[in-house]
């Protein structure tokens, strides 16, 4: 790590030099707009050196303090060595290798979300957001066995979201219409038909869901019971799980992303883009 | 006498309290959400306001201010993300006071915190606020960058035992602040500038997503190995079991009054901001929580009660403080009285000394419903303890998406309605935090990137001024009282976070030898 911070130090100095140098106007003694990032560069550079002689001398002591031979007792372990027993990886994370999947789709995923936020728009990028982060979460990896299932309720979360979030707008646009019509205030007034919004999106959502839930995820422990009995097939189980994790997933993904548009939009007027749905 | 009767009158109405409740639970909601500021939520009650008398638009709007005060601090205390950065130093304790069980506790003492500030800022508002306004109308450039100096080195105390690291730390956020244009001569500071130039970042990189990226989505990144075990803290103790006994804040009275001392001076310094006042009462804490031992944990940083109640004595005690010289002589202490002020202007009453003659009632208007917002505040807050922790009862497979959309959408809403400049603050907000998640594997202190960032645009413009109105003669910052004061603070404070690492160390030694 030292070594990566007296790089981007060394890079800094370098960028800091290309600056124009510009004084304030009839000011002589003004040191400039180069000045303190130069400065800054300088106590960045000689930190990371300092930081770079410290590791090396406390790995060189760790070594000759370590007896010959025995290389990997000087290493900092900070994870279990392969084929270690089962018992001693539990100290540690559960999985390192599950963690650092998760790690990386998470990244992957907000990077997409942040890079398709204008184009495709609020509604579509946070349920789909929200839909795989808790869908793997849940599973507690990332499992290409399980991408089929996400593609099936993701698209089936999105396409809901979507629709509902169309009927929801176009009931508040109806309702500022006709309080213009009417010269009715409160039919106009921005939390009044935000608090609207939550209600029609209850009275659609609501009966669906526990639909789904009775349906889909009261059963799950029997379910996944009757498939192990079917046979050995990890699978068979496995499916069961996926597609009781994919609809507790999107029954959180669908109406978090609809209060998030009523709390941003309609309450605190952030404009969040529309993309596809304008 | 008349005057204050006056005053009070203009307040107490139903319809006014009603308003001010309102602007409380208003303002609580906004400051939870991360990047959702006092200033934002101000400015959307403004219009509203005017439609109010100019007694009740003015309560509504302080109780947002003060409502958005206290809600900054339930994140920071619950999930490790400050709701703003003046609630930055408020994580340092308050989230590992989560960790151990302890939320609900860390809740109440931040609500006794600000109670104080608030409360105190505002006596000190009541007595002082034409002395303190002159006083601080001394300040000039080498006074100011002086007192930057003083928050820079801050840095050596928050990093503990990592100095060098901390230094690193400073110095990077340093090179984040200058980033973009040169405020003074406006020459463009951009790496790349001919791809660089037409974008979002030739306008520098804002302090909100930045925060949310180092403490929000760093965190809900480290937070992945916890997926596995469900839950992100321990399950919370009950409440009745947790209230701190009154004697133990009882002990900590030394420690209030001088955060509310520098929380008030600090925050009618105009400009100087809350970020300072909150990490210059957590050094406080620093040297004299091992003396108080009031709380079980009395090491700062690891869950003392010390390290939750200073900075929120300060920041809501920066509240009055920026009010000072906002009434007093018409200059907005922050962005938020600057909101303030122009609501003022809206309603035809020009702030500055005349204030004090021709609208007295008005002024006791206002200092009453400032008062009237720190009692619901607190009522609230007591109400809310019960619930917030609830919080951390969501499993983790809900609650780390919910973080990382929270902390996307509120660097976002920085910008309000400018689309293309707010997508590019979550890009911020993005690569902050997976260079926070790294940082904080590699054991490097994230709270000097902060500083450093807050810092850098005071530090820099000021020591040029001050350099050129000096004639290019560094002693001016040793001529001036006040700027040798800060200086000689600044060496003082090197000197003890030096010896205290140093002790630290020595014991950490005597430890492993044991």
């Amino acid at each position: 790590m030292p070594l990566v911070w007296l790089a981007f130090s060394i890079a800094y100095l370098v960028f800091s030099l290309s600056i124009e140098e510009r004084r304030m106007p009839g000011g002589d003694w003004d040191p400039g707009s180069t000045a303190l990032p130069v400065a800054t560069a300088v106590v960045m550079i000689a930190c990371s050196l300092y930081l770079t002689l410290k590791e090396y001398l406390t790995n060189r002591e760790r070594e000759k303090a370590a007896a010959p031979g025995d290389r990997r007792a000087a290493a900092p372990q900070t994870k279990p060595r392969r084929g270690a027993p089962a018992h001693s990886r539990s100290e540690t994370a559960a999985d390192p290798r599950a963690t650092l999947r998760l790690s990386m789709l998470t990244v992957a995923v907000l990077a997409i979300y942040v890079a398709g936020f204008r184009q495709l728009g609020f509604v579509l990028t946070t349920s789909a957001l929200l839909f795989t982060l808790t869908y793997y979460y849940q599973l507690g990896d990332v499992r290409l066995r399980a991408v089929h299932v996400l593609l099936r309720h993701g698209g089936l979360g999105v396409l809901a979201t979507m629709v509902v979030f169309y009927l929801g707008v176009t009931a508040l646009r109806w309702s500022r219409y006709f309080g213009r019509i009417w010269e009715v205030e409160i039919l106009r007034n921005r939390a009044f038909t935000a608090f609207l919004g939550v209600l029609l999106w209850a009275a659609v959502l609501l009966p669906v869901f526990l639909y789904v839930k009775r349906r889909y995820l009261d059963g799950v422990p029997r379910e996944a019971e009757q498939a192990q009995e079917r046979g050995p097939s990890e699978i068979n189980e496995r499916g069961v799980v996926y597609r009781a994790a994919a609809w507790r997933a999107l029954m959180i993904a669908v109406p978090t992303t609809l209060l998030l548009y009523l709390v941003f939009q309609q309450l605190f007027r952030v404009a969040l883009p529309l993309g596809v749905l304008a | 006498m008349i005057d204050v009767l006056s005053g009070v009158a203009l307040i107490t109405d139903p319809g006014t309290i009603i308003w001010i409740m309102f602007g409380v639970c208003f303002g609580i909601i906004l400051g939870a959400i991360p990047g959702l500021t006092a200033t934002m939520g101000i400015a959307l009650m403004l219009p509203v306001a005017i439609q109010l008398t100019t007694a009740t638009g003015m309560a509504m709007l302080l109780a947002v201010y003060s409502g958005a005060i206290i809600g900054a601090s339930i994140p920071a205390i619950l999930l490790g993300i400050p709701g703003n950065p003046n609630a930055i130093a408020t994580v340092y304790d308050g989230y590992p006071l989560t960790q151990q069980g302890r939320g609900a506790e860390a809740l109440i003492a931040a609500t006794v915190g600000s109670f104080v500030g608030g409360i105190g800022s505002l006596l000190l508002l009541g007595l002082f606020a034409p002395l303190i306004a002159r006083f601080t109308l001394r300040f000039g450039p080498a006074e100011r960058a002086a007192l930057a100096l003083v928050g820079l080195t801050i840095i050596a105390s928050v990093s503990e035992r990592r100095v060098a690291k901390g230094l690193l730390m400073g110095a990077f956020g340093l090179s984040l602040a200058f980033l973009g244009p040169d405020r003074i001569t406006q020459t463009m500071r951009l790496p790349f500038p001919s791809i660089t130039t037409g974008t979002p970042l030739a306008n520098g990189i804002q302090l909100v997503p930045a925060l949310i990226g180092l403490f929000g989505i760093s965190q809900a990144l480290y937070d992945i190995d916890r997926v596995r075990s469900g839950r992100l803290t321990p399950p919370q103790v009950s409440l009745r079991g947790s209230i701190p006994k009154p004697r133990i804040f009882l002990k900590m009275w030394r420690l209030m009054v001088e955060s509310l001392g520098i929380g008030t001076f600090i925050g009618a310094i105009p400009g100087a901001g809350a970020s300072i006042a909150v990490f210059l009462s957590y050094q406080r804490a620093q040297r004299t929580a091992p003396a108080n031992a009031a709380s079980d944990a009395p090491e700062l940083g690891s869950g003392a009660l010390e390290g939750v109640v200073a900075p929120e004595v300060a920041n809501n005690a920066c509240k009055g403080g920026s009010l000072i010289p906002a009434l007093s002589l018409g200059i907005p202490g922050d962005a938020a009285t600057a909101v303030l002020l122009g609501a003022l202007l809206i309603k035809g009453v020009v702030p500055g000394p005349q204030l004090f003659v021709d609208e007295l009632p008005l002024v006791y208007a206002i200092l009453f419903a400032l008062l009237l917002a720190n009692i619901f505040m607190v009522v609230f807050q007591v109400v809310g303890i019960r619930f917030f922790p609830k919080v951390l009862s969501i499993p983790i497979y809900i609650l780390l998406p919910l973080i990382l959309v929270f902390s996307l959408l509120g660097s976002y809403a920085v910008e309000g309605r400018a689309i293309m400049a707010a997508s590019f603050n979550m890009g911020v907000a993005l690569i902050l935090g997976v260079v926070g998640y790294f940082l904080k594997k590699h054991d490097y202190p994230i709270a000097p990137i902060v500083l450093g960032l807050i810092l850098g645009d005071m530090l820099e413009q000021n020591f040029r001024r001050a350099m050129r109105l000096a004639r290019g003669d560094y002693t001016v910052f040793l001529r001036s009282p006040i700027a040798l004061a800060f200086i000689l603070l600044a060496i003082a404070s090197i000197a003890y976070s030096v010896r205290r690492a140093r002790r630290a160390k020595a014991a950490a030694g005597e430890d492993d030898e044991e």
